[in-house]
């Protein structure tokens, strides 16, 4: 039987070959997810290892609170002690433009471990930072405190490194002389020592003050990388991204391999009537798909690791490419499973086959059933029961806490199972219905259109399936992008307070505004209106026909004793908020991409199969004169109307979606980005188009002779 | 109404024109020493308004003849005219325009695409022409061939003569200057082989039309006006108003 089986690896390698690219690409995410977090950990847990580097002993404060300057000058004074680093870390707020306290906008300063060497009268910048903001050294950067009662600044002695915990903000190091000003609670969290060759550890240790905990620098190094977080925030969002991948790539293989078995019926069949068993016939199909997932897996694993790499360049943290065990165990095993899942019920089903019966068909790709009853029932109670608990997730979601949230997506998701499940009886008539439109409008193609339309609808289950990879994709992307916008809406009603107006005055400090600054604004000739806003904000509109920015500068002129007032425009902040979002937005979307294109495979491979299995009637259609521009085009169209099936249903069922979720969340409205659907729409359609180049352009080339030719 | 011969263009005030014919036609499949030789410069006429067999052993080049005649396959070398066009001078998408508007076509099995129901099937070449369907000749097509009563049934529901009976009606619909014909009862039982073949000759002999066909069968080619014998890639004679003893005393002379 394995050289049967290595006989069909060969004889249907491409087709494989296009079923092992949709595991590579799927599993190819998960590995690159595991691989990217794993080598994130290692990254940081090396730079912690490296800050306990040269450290000796290293004094911890107690949980109470930070050591006090006389304790850590103590400390430094204990006999044996060669240089002691007192450790800190303290946010800061930045300053913009204007020189006024930015209430949004954070600084780390961080005390310079053991043996760094730092100048005593400024800081160190991260390099990231300092061409963001376009510093170097010699500039000074501005800074406050967390009190935010004065602005600081201070000199840029050099560059660094960002540290893997950098993030967006301006890292800045320095001596403890410049860190222990900002300190508040004043005072060193950790005291790193380095002591005199040859001094007794535990002399010193005894000499240090009573009650505090001493680690070695072993210690040290593990406490660290106990105390960091791992990369749990970043992996799970990723790993669920990931799995949405994983679903259309299940779809796709699933849809390949019904497809390759109903072509190979006569073949297999041949098998059985010269003495295979059901068994083997059973084994040698699922020994194929054990090979195409395993080999995929790896490639996946590969693939993964290059990923993550670029995505780390890309993250600019410090990364150490770890591929683990757990790693690669877990692709495979993914990949494996998923492979030999969707080969399962084909294979079974082309075992159940007669023989005789098999060996008499001519595969055409045509196969009416649409679905048993038992689907039907099963589908119709998805449907209704996920509905119902989609509707009562977004109706408890207002009075009932978190718990709406979770109704709504296990709602969803029983719901969008029952929609998978119907898919047979449903996207036909859609098909049907958008070819008959498509048709209409075709005009002198209109037959060509009719054609494609009789063709996508020919085996029901092979469409629903083909559309369902796509119909994943689009769902996904739709409700995200219904989510977003509608978060985007509640974020403008906070940014933009209550009161709508050109301007907000904001303090920085706990206490509130002071009432003669909102008086003397108020007073100003530049100034319409002033309203008190609940958000200790003020809401200010510029008077008539005065220029806003004249406005603005007037509001800071008459501020210019409270650096802790930031006076910025409403437009300015909400932009600034919007790309901080729409970053985020886009690296989902990137990522969602990938289900995408794996649904686009799905639709190119299904295509070429059809292609494959209908070249004699494609033939017949030439010699009756479907000119070659005609042939293309019929493919084309028959991929659109898939793609604009799962268009029109994914945008429906992702809003209807979103719709819910954000109905469960109280503090969201609820807005339909029609704008972007219909964009996400349009690109559905398209890849079911870009598809069809391929697959068309082999039809096209399809000899007339080949429907003369008997058999 | 009574069918006018004028129906058909080519045919039938010259009798005697030839609606297709190959000059000098080679055509060679492979290349090199394996070139394998199938058409070796045939030249042979058929006359519009006949009904012509063309008969061979297997491999003497009759399908490949026709294949060339119909602007199916490229020839390598001489002419192929129908009428006064010569085929071997258009190109893909010409050929494919030619065929549509011009011939057409039955073949032996799988002639009828399995999505579309009789009728669409029937009226094919004018849908992917984008032409005007003349619903009175559709009607006189549809009676002459018997399917009135079969035109909302998909392939799959029709026997094999009632699908060859549709494929005729296609091959029809277009008043084409010629039908080709490849093994058209090749696949059928006698009788409804019979029935096939008495539509051909009624399309020729009543709606006054040009059927070039493929047969092995000398029951099959005894329908025809006349038959041409292939042999080796050249015409090897022909016989006038053919019985069937004639075919198969003609053919056992090729054989020996």
């Amino acid at each position: 039987m394995r050289s049967i089986v290595l006989a069909g690896l060969r004889a249907h390698l491409l087709r494989l070959v296009l079923t092992g690219l949709v595991v590579v690409l799927s599993v190819g995410f998960t590995a690159a997810t595991l691989i990217l977090t794993d080598s994130l950990d290692e990254g940081s847990r090396r730079e912690l290892a490296a800050d306990a580097d040269g450290v000796d002993l290293a004094v911890l404060a107690p949980e109470d609170g930070p050591l006090p300057q006389a304790e850590v000058a103590a400390i430094a004074d204990v006999d044996g002690v060669a240089a002691a680093a007192p450790r800190r870390e303290v946010e800061l707020y930045t300053v913009d433009d204007d020189g006024r306290i930015d209430p949004f906008g954070y600084a780390r300063l961080v005390a310079a471990p053991l043996g760094a060497d730092v100048p005593d009268d400024g800081v160190l910048l991260d390099r990231r930072s300092a061409d963001r903001l376009g510093l170097a050294a010699g500039d000074e950067i501005a800074v406050a405190t967390a009190d935010a009662d004065e602005v600081v600044a201070l000199p840029i002695a050099g560059l660094a490194e960002p540290s893997s915990d950098a993030g967006d903000d301006p890292e800045l190091t320095a001596g403890w002389a410049v860190v222990r000003e900002f300190a508040d609670p004043a005072g060193a969290t950790r005291v790193d020592l380095r002591l005199d060759d040859g001094a007794d550890a535990d002399a010193v240790r005894a000499a240090l003050p009573a009650g505090a905990e001493v680690l070695t620098g072993a210690q040290l190094g593990q406490w660290l990388i106990d105390q960091s977080s791992r990369q749990e925030a970043l992996r799970i969002p990723l790993l669920m991204l990931g799995a949405v991948s994983l679903i259309v790539a299940a779809f796709v293989i699933a849809n390949t391999f019904r497809i390759l078995v109903a072509q190979r019926t006569r073949e297999l069949a041949l098998l059985r009537t010269v003495g295979a068993t059901r068994r083997q016939v059973l084994r040698g199909v699922l020994a194929e798909s054990v090979a195409v997932g395993l080999a995929g897996s790896l490639a996946g694993v590969a693939v993964g690791a290059l990923t993550a790499l670029v995505a780390g360049s890309f993250l600019g943290a410090a990364l150490v490419l770890t591929v683990t065990a757990t790693t690669v165990a877990w692709s495979v095993v993914i990949g494996v499973l998923m492979t030999v899942g969707s080969a399962l019920l084909p294979a079974r089903a082309a075992t159940r086959v007669a023989p005789l019966a098999a060996l008499q068909a001519v595969p055409d790709g045509a196969d009416s059933r649409t679905a048993g009853r038992a689907r039907i029932v099963l589908g119709v109670l998805g449907l209704a029961a996920g509905g119902l608990v989609l509707v009562a997730g977004a109706a408890a979601g207002t009075s009932g806490g978190g718990a709406g949230l979770v109704l709504v997506v296990f709602g969803a998701a029983v719901c969008f199972l029952g929609l998978l499940i119907l898919g047979p009886k449903v996207v036909p008539p859609l098909v049907r219905a958008i070819g008959a439109v498509a048709a209409r409008l075709a005009g002198g193609s209109r037959s060509t259109a009719e054609l494609a339309t009789a063709n996508a609808v020919r085996n029901p289950r092979r469409v629903a399936a083909t559309t369902a990879a796509l119909l994943i994709g689009v769902t996904t992307v739709a409700g995200f992008l219904t989510v977003v916008e509608s978060s985007r809406q509640s974020v403008r009603v906070v940014v933009d307070g209550r009161v709508p107006a050109d301007f907000a005055v904001r303090t920085a400090a706990a206490e509130p505004i002071p009432g003669d600054v909102t008086r003397a604004i108020e007073e100003l000739p530049e100034i319409g209106s002033v309203v008190q806003d609940g958000n200790g904000l003020l809401a200010v509109n510029a008077a008539g026909g005065v220029d806003g920015e004249d406005a603005r500068a007037a509001i800071v002129a008459a501020t210019a004793d409270h650096p802790e007032l930031s006076v910025q425009s409403f437009a300015q902040r909400r932009a600034d908020f919007e790309q901080d979002l729409n970053e985020a937005v886009n690296v989902v979307l990137a990522i969602l991409a990938l289900a995408l294109v794996i649904a686009f495979i799905g639709i190119a491979n299904t295509l070429s199969l059809s292609v494959h299995e209908r070249t004699r009637e494609i033939g017949l259609l030439r010699a009756l004169g479907l000119t070659r521009r005609q042939t293309r085009v019929m493919l084309g169209v028959e991929a659109a109307l898939m793609g604009a099936v799962a268009a029109v249903v994914g945008s429906a069922a992702g809003a209807l979606f979103a719709w819910a979720a954000v109905a469960s969340v109280e503090e969201l409205e609820f807005v339909v980005p029609w704008g972007q659907l219909a964009i996400s729409a349009a690109v559905a359609t398209a890849l079911g188009v870009l598809a069809s180049i391929a697959p068309g352009q082999r039809a096209a080339r399809t000899s007339p002779v080949m429907a003369l030719a008997s058999e | 109404m009574s069918l006018q011969t004028s129906d058909f263009p080519g045919a039938p005030s010259a009798v005697l024109a030839p609606a297709v014919r190959a000059v000098g036609l080679t055509k060679l499949h492979g290349s090199g020493d394996t070139a394998v030789r199938a058409l070796d410069a045939v030249d042979v006429a058929f006359a519009a308004g006949r009904f012509t067999a063309i008969m061979g052993p297997s491999g003497s080049g009759k399908s490949t003849l026709v294949h060339c005649l119909a602007g199916l396959d490229t020839a390598t070398s001489g002419r192929a005219l129908l009428g006064d066009t010569d085929l071997t001078a258009l190109n893909d998408t010409e050929l494919t325009l030619l065929r549509r508007e011009r011939l057409g076509f039955v073949f032996q099995a799988f002639n009828l695409l399995p999505t579309l129901d009789a009728e669409a099937n029937v009226l094919l070449p004018l849908k992917l022409a984008g032409r005007r369907v003349d619903r009175d000749w559709f009607a006189e097509v549809v009676d002459v061939l018997g399917i009135g009563d079969r035109l909302r049934h998909r392939p799959s529901e029709l026997s094999g003569g009632q699908q060859q009976r549709v494929a005729v009606a296609r091959a029809l619909i277009n008043r084409p200057e010629v039908i080709f014909a490849d093994e058209p009862t090749g696949n059928l039982d006698s009788r409804s082989g019979g029935e096939v073949l008495a539509i051909l000759r009624t399309s020729v002999r009543e709606l006054g039309g040009t059927v070039v066909m493929v047969t092995h069968d000398p029951v099959a080619a005894s329908s025809a006006d006349r038959v041409v014998m292939l042999a080796d890639g050249h015409v090897a004679g022909e016989i006038a108003d053919p019985t069937p003893d004639a075919v198969i005393d003609g053919l056992r002379r090729l054989g020996g």
